[in-house]
């Protein structure tokens, strides 16, 4: 029981890794953003399988409220990348660099 | 099973203040959908703020806990909640006429800002790391659009995006975190995590998460490293909005901060005091340097906001009674005189131009309000007397000395000289005569006046009269 578990989190943990690298190396914002939703479900994904290992209801709980929350991020994240593409036609992020010193 | 309706009525009292906020901000959507009714919409949410604290105020707060643990209703819900507020309503004071000046014709604004302003309290008031992870993204999300609320402006399109990413970024970061100490302890309340950690079970696990909470909270303080979106961020968004990114996020970030430490850490931790007090000292050194450079005044205020940052982790590492005071009591006056700067620097500000030292030229003259305030605002940010900038410094170095940090107190009295010099620059660049064309002053209007007189005289007066805070602080 307990081996299933420690797999299901290091692959949580791997993905996480993945969603980091892709925040770090991508330049097109939707990809970027694509990344950090990995991150996030890879968490949701940790948090199951210690809700199991501890059989305790709160990681689930919690994943539902991430969800929600990762779907309000969508929102208002799609719609400032749409307020960019119109104003800018494009949406890469090495593009975008008016603010630097 | 029955429902406790005595139970359930004395938790919905105690969250009461938070519940009236969420209130407003609809009550000001649905305003805000009939355009007309605009004019009315900074009254509103004044009138929101100012309910809601004379309420929490009212509320009876010992050390409890509403909602099975969810929420905690202690003194730190009642001091982060009564400065958010406090802030939050001086500002919508404000904000009438700095969105009309930047020609940002959305109600929506101050929905934006009231939801936002319930995600603060919502952090202050978290018991459970759950609530702390929902209050951090119901503040945040708003902020993100109200960073980008100037839809046509592309500075602001690119701050707002700049935020996000690295907003929800950071808040990856601190949800891993939250789920390996949830994996290693079993339990997501800080009451039962720190019965836990003092029964010495706390492993390698355990620290991965702490450190990710930190790092999380790291990106929303803007400490160093992760402090390179703030400067951009400040600087590409509209001033009315970063009068109050910059100010009620920090406030609510840094008491949630001190809650956390003070809940989990009874016993101080030596990981715990050693990782605050690397990113306090990177965040004084680089902050301070860096503003130096600039030649954006909204820019050199962002990079203030790293090395104010620094000052106020200081105050983290003793983990004692006194510093979470000193840390309270330094971002309460942090908070009101950096919105004092913005807001004095937002009604300076010509439309469509960035605010560098040239443009403020000359300034001091033909607008003495503004002035006098931003004036006010910066030797209070250089920590000289008799502003309570100085009251607070003096604090923090004082816990941080007494703790045994000497060579971080030093480095703070260092970088304070340091920053004289970048704040100076703004002041001189005000009272400097240009032989440019006698600039007409445009009146402020009264409730803006209001705002930056309240803001003022608050500085003033927790200058020269602290005990008005400290006796306040001093429930934490």
């Amino acid at each position: 029981m307990n081996h299933n578990i420690d797999a299901v989190i290091a692959l949580s943990a791997v993905l996480f890794g993945l969603g980091v690298l892709g925040v770090l190396t991508r330049k097109n914002a939707i990809t970027i953003f694509m990344s950090i939703e990995l991150m996030l479900n890879s968490v949701n994904l940790s948090l199951v399988a210690f809700s199991r290992l501890h059989n305790d209801i709160t990681g689930q709980m919690l994943v539902i409220f991430v969800m929600a929350i990762a779907a309000a991020e969508v929102a208002v994240g799609l719609a400032i990348v749409i307020s960019i593409f119109r104003n800018r036609q494009t949406a890469d992020v090495t593009e975008i660099n008016l603010l630097r010193w | 099973m029955p429902v406790d309706y005595t139970l359930l009525l004395q938790d919905t009292l105690a969250v009461s203040p938070v519940l009236l906020v969420l209130l407003t901000g609809i009550v000001l959507m649905v305003m805000a959908a009939q355009k007309h009714q605009s004019a009315a919409l900074p009254w509103v949410s004044a009138a929101g703020y100012l309910a809601s604290g004379v309420l929490l105020n009212c509320l009876s707060f010992t050390d409890s806990t509403a909602f099975s643990g969810m929420v905690a209703t202690g003194p730190y819900f009642l001091t982060g909640g009564t400065m958010i507020l406090g802030l939050s309503f001086i500002h919508s004071l404000l904000s009438g006429r700095l969105l009309e000046k930047d020609g940002i014709y959305f109600g929506e604004f101050y929905a934006l800002q009231a939801f936002a302003v319930a995600g603060m309290l919502m952090m202050v008031s978290s018991g459970n790391l759950i609530m702390l992870f929902i209050g951090i993204e119901t503040m945040s999300i708003p902020f993100y659009a109200m960073a980008g609320i100037k839809r046509k402006d592309i500075r602001s399109n690119e701050s707002a995006m700049k935020y996000f990413l690295i907003g929800s970024f950071a808040a990856g970061f601190l949800l891993y975190g939250i789920a390996l100490i949830y994996g290693a302890s079993g339990t997501t309340s800080l009451n039962d995590l720190a019965v836990w950690i003092a029964s010495g079970q706390a492993g390698t696990l355990f620290w991965v998460g702490i450190g990710l909470i930190l790092t999380g909270f790291f990106f929303k303080v803007s400490a160093v490293p992760f402090h390179f979106w703030a400067p951009d961020v400040y600087q590409g968004a509209p001033t009315v909005s970063a009068a109050f990114l910059a100010t009620g996020g920090k406030m609510a970030s840094f008491i949630t901060l001190a809650f956390v430490s003070f809940r989990l850490f009874p016993v101080p931790s030596d990981k715990w005091g050693l990782a605050v007090a690397l990113a306090a000292g990177l965040s004084m050194i680089i902050g301070n340097v860096t503003a130096l450079a600039q030649n954006n005044v909204k820019r050199i205020l962002g990079y203030s906001s790293v090395a104010h940052a620094g000052y106020m982790l200081l105050a983290v590492i003793s983990q004692s009674a006194e510093g979470y005071q000193a840390l309270a009591f330094y971002v309460f006056v942090y908070g009101i005189t950096t919105f004092a700067a913005f807001a004095a620097v937002g009604l300076l500000e010509k439309n469509g131009e960035p605010v560098t030292l040239e443009n403020l030229k000359g300034l001091g003259f033909s607008h003495r309000l503004e002035g006098t305030v931003l004036t006010i605002a910066l030797i209070s940010l250089m920590g000289l007397p008799p502003m309570g900038g100085f009251i607070g410094k003096y604090l923090v170095f004082l816990n941080a000395w007494q703790d045994g940090q000497a060579g971080l107190v030093i480095l703070g009295v260092l970088t304070s000289m340091v920053s004289v010099g970048y704040y100076l620059r703004i002041i001189l660049a005000l009272y400097t005569r240009t032989d440019a064309t006698e600039v007409i002053p445009v009146p402020a209007g009264g409730a803006a006046t209001a705002a930056l007189v309240l803001a003022a005289a608050f500085i003033l007066i927790t200058g020269i009269y602290p005990a008005v805070l400290t006796g306040w602080t001093s429930l934490l």
